[in-house]
């Protein structure tokens, strides 16, 4: 019941990101397979293998740009509603006086942002999939989905943290914020540090002879899919919620 | 009475962001310290000092680092040595127009749009104050906020630029009018979306969706659809944080009266918006 109430209240803005994913994808997809003939830019199906691959190649990079800001975008957005947004619409009493402990709301609206968020993905990837088949009617999809898989385990990450901070301060707002202000935060400390002084070691992790100093980094740096790194994030992903857990049973409402 | 009541809720958050900015210029001005001491030891320990060869490392120097050369001998090597130079430059133009973007935009939704989502726009439209002035007193207390917070990254390194015998400021002032004015145009921004959406999580929402669509849209059409039109318009209204034009136009007059003019529009659509709007 709680889950259909968490679906139901973030569905208009579901409905508005998908919107969002769908001409962004094709934004980003579409002009693959564009040539310059004779000075004007037109669509030119690839002659070939190797054209078709060529133009795959290059839909995935600006597909793998784009995928990465909505997902990040939509997972701080929607991870600052779920029980932060009750704690606003002042629901708690309501809510917190049904028959169910209080970590089935936590985990409940925990896993509705989660679903939203794995729909948004999937339809965003069906989206530049169908695009990039039918303009090269060939599929070369593995890079383009393990990419997704990435921004998804990075995105649900970000919507972990903004989800047990907006539990715990009891506000959407302050959940939003802090996850932007802890970004920047840390990004600021990174390149001070980097920069004026040659410390590169914050918040950078040495793997083998790969050296990430983000998250997605491992993503970009070339065909090697590094799932140790992946499993860091999933392990922080599923850490964060039980912190809220922890959090809000202990609050004072 | 409203002043008092829009100041308190956006205090902490000003507080905040003070501490934030100040401690990111002192990260900075001993960065400044640092490099200061290395390039001070570099020249003298070379075997052709710049006092023998002062001309020709003069040029290399300014070949190398051009950023740092505009004017103001220092440190006494007779290289030209800019005092508003590059980790200030990145600071206040890097991290500046970051802090400016979180403060204009958590600022901006403490506006009295929030008042609809805590069901209290009833109780404050019915004191006895004309509409405008609740617009007009979170401008004043949001664009103070805003001012003091911007001005965290760019004073407190005085200190510092005195310890390297700096003669002056600089051009690290001459960057700050602008950042305000960008600054109050995205408060304007926050604020109208607030008070049209009534909830401060959905202003914030829009808010971020129109910075990001403005930034990145220019720049995929340029990228990948080879239209450029969108992304001159955009780098004009940017140009004075055009990193490499700015040693030569350390003030842009244009880009800060587009902004400025900008900030009017959404104060003049907040006015309008909450003189007209039925509640």
């Amino acid at each position: 019941m709680f889950f259909w109430n968490c679906w139901l209240r973030n569905r208009s803005r579901l409905v508005a990101y998908l919107v969002l994913g769908c001409a962004l994808m094709l934004l980003a997809t579409l002009p693959v397979t564009m040539k310059s003939v004779r000075g004007h830019w037109v669509w030119v199906h690839p002659a070939n293998t190797a054209d078709a691959f060529n133009a795959w190649s290059m839909g995935v990079e600006h597909v793998a740009v784009v995928m990465i800001f909505l997902l990040l975008f939509f997972a701080a957005d929607l991870g600052s509603l779920g029980v932060g947004e009750s704690a606003a619409q002042k629901e708690h009493d309501f809510l917190l006086t049904r028959p169910r402990p209080r970590r089935h709301f936590v985990w409940t609206a925990y896993f509705a942002g989660i679903a939203q968020l794995f729909l948004e993905a999937l339809i965003s990837l069906g989206v530049s999939l169908t695009t990039l088949f039918l303009l090269t009617s060939s599929l070369f999809a593995r890079q383009l989905w393990l990419l997704t898989l990435g921004a998804f385990a990075l995105s649900a990450l970000a919507f972990s943290v903004a989800f047990a901070l907006s539990t715990a301060t009891g506000s959407n707002r302050n959940g939003f914020e802090l996850v932007f202000s802890l970004l920047i935060i840390y990004y600021a400390v990174r390149d001070v540090l980097w920069e004026l002084w040659g410390w590169g070691f914050v918040g950078g992790i040495r793997f083998g002879s790969v050296y990430a100093s983000g998250a997605y980094d491992w993503l970009l740096s070339g065909d090697h899919v590094r799932y140790l790194v992946l499993l860091l994030m999933v392990a922080a992903t599923a850490l964060l919620p039980l912190l809220a857990q922890l959090a809000f049973e202990r609050k004072d409402l | 009475m409203y002043l008092w009541k829009a100041w308190h809720d956006c205090r902490a958050r000003v507080g905040l962001y003070i501490v934030a900015t100040v401690t990111i210029a002192v990260l900075c001005g001993l960065g400044v310290i640092a490099q200061a001491n290395s390039y001070h030891a570099f020249f003298m320990l070379h075997p052709y000092r710049p006092q023998a060869h002062a001309g020709f490392y003069n040029f290399s120097f300014e070949m190398d680092i051009p950023f740092w050369t505009l004017h103001g001998t220092i440190l006494g090597w007779g290289a030209t040595w800019n005092f508003a130079n590059f980790p200030m430059f990145w600071e206040v133009f890097g991290f500046g127009s970051m802090a400016m973007l979180l403060a204009a935009l958590s600022l901006g939704v403490s506006g009295v749009g929030k008042e609809y989502g805590a069901g209290t726009m009833n109780s404050v439209l019915t004191r006895p104050a004309p509409r405008w002035n609740f617009i007009l007193t979170d401008w004043i207390v949001g664009l103070t906020g805003l001012v003091i917070i911007l001005s965290g990254l760019a004073f407190p390194l005085l200190p510092f630029l005195y310890a390297i015998h700096a003669k002056g400021p600089g051009n690290i002032l001459a960057g700050l009018p602008t950042l305000w004015v960008l600054g109050a145009a995205i408060y304007g921004l926050s604020h109208f979306t607030t008070l049209v959406t009534g909830s401060a999580s959905k202003g914030l929402t829009l808010s971020a969706a129109t910075l990001l669509t403005y930034s990145f849209l220019p720049a995929a059409l340029h990228e990948w659809w080879h239209m450029d039109a969108l992304l001159k318009a955009t780098q004009w209204t940017m140009g004075a944080f055009d990193w490499d034009a700015w040693p030569l136009s350390p003030f842009n007059w244009g880009a800060t009266i587009f902004w400025l003019v900008v900030a009017v529009g959404f104060l003049a659509a907040s006015l309008a918006w909450i003189t007209f709007h039925e509640v």
